[in-house]
């Protein structure tokens, strides 16, 4: 377990600043990271409540960012969305859908940012069957999606990471998975306002 | 050559196989004969790493797995076995784990060429894998136990789990494809699958496996597998430390056998029925939150896996599991819900400690001690203290058997018996009996002394009575002068007892709506608690033995009375029958201004009945809206009741005004709750989701007035390029049967035509049908 590999995985609607925060803070620190979204399309706020951006997975953030900003550059400036898809565009080329990605990496850990983002992860999971026998600890970090709590959420994770690749690392002779549980106290008594969900499942 | 250059070496080996899978072989045995020579723990860790990641590799696109075709896998397992045997003996959990684990992902193929070349030594060597895997599942091997057992049950996590999946691979592997029958008339399952209602039947399992097989027996693999089944099952019962992941583990692998084996889901739902995590204990070095996680994530976990398996159409709307388990997810729900809004921290109602108590061992009971400590004589009745023989000091008897197992007592029991000395347990039955002896004596003195009692606290009774009846008789006295109580001086006007009613106080306007807050909540605390069959079944009990006694005296059961003519809210205690009271609270109960203003006539200050019911609004919409899938009949019985309520009462305030028809009475409250409701709702309505699209359409053609708001809140949905047919849908079916809300349909299908190219076909085409 000394190389950890990590998911933080989104939801369609509108986790995209958390999820993306932590695959910046995750990615800074070193470590292996990918993002992916478990919506059916990338929905982002619009110039009204009944007009939303949608768009498909694969859709690269750089051709959203320009797409926004020729509809409304001082809107979505103010609201942060062209600061955030700036910053996805540079770290990755596009959103990803967790069910049709999954497979092609298998991580250590999944981290979700919302609670319906774990429900599908782990739902996801159950439905492939666990061919390949492959533990993966899913945990989410509840985190309210916008600039701000992204930013606090996403130092939190990196927290939890630390302290994951720290136990995989430790000497102390205890074995890994029997470290987790404490780890997930000790930090959900330094974040009470991010309640915790764990489930160990099968790829 | 150090560990770390064999290390390098092997990762050599390990690139040149995913370019040249078809040197797998030569490569394996090379690798079999370091692993199994080589005593370094990086080295075996490696190894045992290669393994998995080998046997697991299949059509992944990762670059770091290796794609390996079967057939060579089934060879390369073949070549490893030797040196994965030594492997699961090192005591090391990672190698460990990684053996159990690549062994899970290669047991079928193994077992297919066992079947195919009659393979004695391979079937041994594997079988030898296998016993010894199922033999420690529930154990601390590779790590040695330690003099805690219960603290033991925390440790070995990952071989567990492991192991919880291997065996979840066995019992598919060795089960019949179908349900077996004990009818010789069923047809068998064949190769071709004709009879296979589940399963695929060229998979690899014991149904493929011709009777009579050299080495696989069938009929002892199935009894196997029967047995395996029944090993995880009994693990919820006999688990009794909450070891989350474990139970995860094992719930997810009972789901995962069950979607391969459907026949064998009843069992596993039955067991996931009966499970009760609030019972099981919390771990000897656990503490409250970390007690309170392992609760959290398995909730979650049970909710998730039912969710799958009603998506997966395991659970149906038929199965007899269906009503339970939504309720079990809806307090699931509740609960989470609750907890979020409490903080995590804070601890709730359920939210105790459960310390596993400590059983001194048998051996070091002395029982003499236990006899001496007793006391013949008896304080206090309760049944406990009959049986007590040891001080009160003792740490003993701080332990409540009550809660430990049937089971266990069972054993203690039949243990202690054959230990104790005959002597000393004939004295100590003795005094028990003795106790019994001076408590029915002095129970039988206390019922000759108490009859006098009884004769005086009747006098007294009937004299309070009879004060009662004089304050709820308006206070008159005798002569019929029209005194009153007077309530503020306390001035007790011809009263015989001294019974005086305390005078309640007026509320300020924020005491108002701090009970009402108050009372707000009791209301979904109970809406949680009727989620419980029995307490709904218990009240229904409790009006039922009323109804009886009424019966009695002459008057009928309500549910059949006269008075039950279709307009009584509630006949019958149902577990949404607190909505009815909160929404006619919100209605009608605070919202009656007019009618308080005619019936009293007194001046008072007049309540914000409408901001006050819109609290209780705002109560219900939020809880409807954390799970509006599942609640959508409260919601339309709320927005009915909502509609209702305000037209009744709007068209009083109308009447002799012309045009009074139904249309033309206002009822803005209702309109405003409902657009709401659709502001939150729409955006998340998923169209790949049938029971989504289908409860949205029935929550559309249940409200019980639409207008052109609201059908204009449908163009968000329409025009979103996913989800457009589940608006389009919704469109079509106002248009077929909501026929006041038709034009305003016509108006917002021109109006998509002339805004969105993508959807003037589809919106051309729907004017074109309904004749507009």
């Amino acid at each position: 377990m000394s190389d950890l590999k990590f998911f933080p995985v989104t939801n369609q609607i509108n986790s995209q600043f958390s999820s993306m925060e932590s695959h910046k803070v995750l990615k800074e620190a070193g470590f292996d990271v990918s993002s992916y979204g478990t919506g059916s399309a990338v929905r982002l706020p619009g110039v009204s409540i009944d007009k939303p951006n949608v768009y498909p997975f694969g859709t690269p953030y750089d051709f959203i960012y320009r797409d926004l900003e020729s509809q409304n550059a001082r809107l979505f400036n103010s609201n942060g969305l062209l600061g955030m898809l700036d910053r996805n565009r540079k770290l990755k080329k596009a959103p990803e859908k967790w069910q049709e990605n999954s497979a092609k990496n298998h991580f250590d850990f999944v981290f979700t940012c919302e609670e319906r983002c774990f429900d599908s992860v782990c739902e996801d999971l159950l439905s492939k069957g666990g061919l390949y026998n492959k533990i993966v600890h899913v945990i989410n970090v509840d985190i309210k999606d916008d600039d701000e709590n992204a930013k606090i959420g996403g130092k939190a994770i990196l927290e939890l990471a630390n302290a994951f690749k720290n136990a995989a690392k430790s000497t102390s002779g205890e074995p890994f998975e029997d470290l987790i549980p404490g780890i997930l106290t000790k930090w959900q008594e330094n974040h009470p306002n991010l309640p915790l969900l764990y489930s160990p499942s099968f790829y | 050559m150090s560990a770390q250059d064999t290390i390098s070496t092997l990762e050599q080996t390990k690139a040149h196989i995913i370019q040249n899978p078809q040197d797998l072989l030569k490569v394996a045995t090379t690798i079999n004969n370091i692993a199994s020579s080589l005593e370094d723990l990086a080295v075996q860790q490696w190894c045992a790493h290669f393994y998995h990641e080998l046997f697991a590799s299949s059509s992944s696109s990762d670059q770091s797995l290796i794609r390996i075709p079967s057939y060579l896998k089934q060879q390369a397992a073949k070549v490893v076995f030797p040196s994965m045997l030594k492997l699961s003996k090192v005591s090391d959990v990672t190698v460990y784990r990684n053996v159990i684990l690549a062994f899970a992902c290669v047991y079928e193929l193994v077992f297919d060429l066992v079947a195919k070349t009659s393979d004695g030594f391979l079937w041994e060597q594997a079988t030898a894998l296998k016993d010894q895997i199922i033999a420690n599942w529930s154990t601390t091997y590779p790590l040695k136990p330690s003099d805690d057992k219960d603290n033991d049950r925390f440790r070995s996590i990952g071989s567990r789990i492991a192991a919880a999946k291997f065996i979840g691979k066995v019992i598919v592997v060795q089960s019949s494809i179908t349900e077996p029958s004990s009818d010789p008339r069923a047809t068998a399952p064949s190769f071709n699958g004709s009879s296979s209602k589940s399963g695929n039947p060229n998979e690899i399992s014991v149904s493929n496996i011709p009777d009579g097989h050299h080495i696989l027996s069938k009929s002892k693999l199935m009894a196997e597998s029967e047995g395996l089944m029944d090993l995880l099952l009994k693990f919820f019962q006999e688990e009794d430390l909450l070891v989350s992941q474990m139970f995860i583990a094992v719930l997810n692998t009972l789901v995962l056998v069950i979607q391969r084996r459907r026949y064998m889901s009843p069992r596993v739902f039955q067991v996931i029925a009966n499970l009760d995590y609030n019972t099981k204990y919390q771990g000897p070095e656990d503490d409250l939150l970390t007690y309170k996680l392992h609760k959290r994530f398995i909730a979650r976990a049970i909710k998730n896996a039912l969710n799958y398996c009603v998506r997966a159409g395991l659970i149906t709307t038929s199965s007899p599991f269906n009503e339970k388990f939504s309720r079990l997810v809806q307090t699931i729900d509740g609960r989470m819900n609750e907890q979020k809004k409490r903080g995590i921290l804070i601890n709730g109602p359920l939210d105790k400690a459960n310390k596993k108590p400590k059983i001194e061992p048998v051996a070091g009971v002395d029982t003499n001690v236990i006899v001496k400590g007793g006391s013949a004589s008896l304080e206090d009745t309760e049944y406990k203290t009959f049986y007590q023989l040891i001080d009160d000091s003792n740490e003993l008897a701080a332990i409540d058997v009550s809660i430990i197992p049937h089971q266990t007592l069972v054993k203690l029991t039949n243990i202690a018996l054959t230990k104790i000395d005959t002597m000393e347990f004939i004295k100590a039955l003795t005094m028990v009996s003795q106790r019994y002896t001076e408590i029915t004596i002095k129970t039988n003195q206390g019922l000759d002394a108490g009859a006098e009692e009884v004769k005086i606290d009747e006098q007294q009774k009937l004299q309070d009575d009879e004060d009662n009846a004089h304050i709820l008789d308006g206070g008159e006295d005798e002569n019929g002068t029209g005194e009153t109580f007077n309530e503020e001086d306390g001035v007790d006007s011809g009263l015989q007892s001294s019974f005086v009613l305390p005078t309640p106080s007026k509320f300020s306007l924020d005491e108002t709506q701090k009970q009402l807050s108050l009372i707000i909540s009791n209301f979904f605390q109970f809406a949680k608690e009727s989620e419980n069959e029995d307490l709904v079944n218990s009240f229904n009990y409790g009006n039922k033995s009323s109804s009886t006694n009424n019966a009695a005296t002459g008057e009928a059961d309500i549910e059949n009375s006269s008075i039950n003519d279709g307009r009584l809210a509630i006949s019958k205690w149902k577990k949404t029958s607190w909505l009815i009271l909160l929404t006619r609270l919100a209605t009608r109960g605070l919202n009656n201004k007019t009618e308080r203003a005619g019936a009293g006539g007194e001046e008072t200050q007049p309540l914000p009945s409408e901001e006050f019911s819109d609290l209780i609004r705002e109560a219900i919409f939020n809880y409807c809206m954390e799970n509006i899938l599942e609640r959508i009949d409260l919601v339309i019985d709320w927005l009915n009741e909502e509609w209702y309520a305000e037209y009744v009462k709007n068209s009083k305030l109308q009447e002799g005004q012309t045009n009074n028809d139904a249309l033309s009475v206002a009822t803005p409250t209702y309109f405003k709750w409902a657009e709401k409701l659709l502001d939150s709702t729409i955006p998340f309505i998923e169209s790949s989701s049938p029971s989504s699209k289908r409860n949205f359409v029935r929550l559309l053609s249940d409200l019980p007035h639409l207008n052109r708001n609201i059908v204009f809140k449908l163009k968000s949905l329409c025009i979103d390029p996913l989800r457009n047919a589940l608006g389009m849908q919704s469109l079509t079916f106002l248009l077929m049967f909501r026929p006041p809300v038709k034009q305003d349909c016509v108006a917002l299908l021109r109006e998509l035509m002339e805004e969105n190219e993508e959807l003037k076909e589809k919106a051309q085409k729907l004017l074109d049908k309904y004749g507009v």
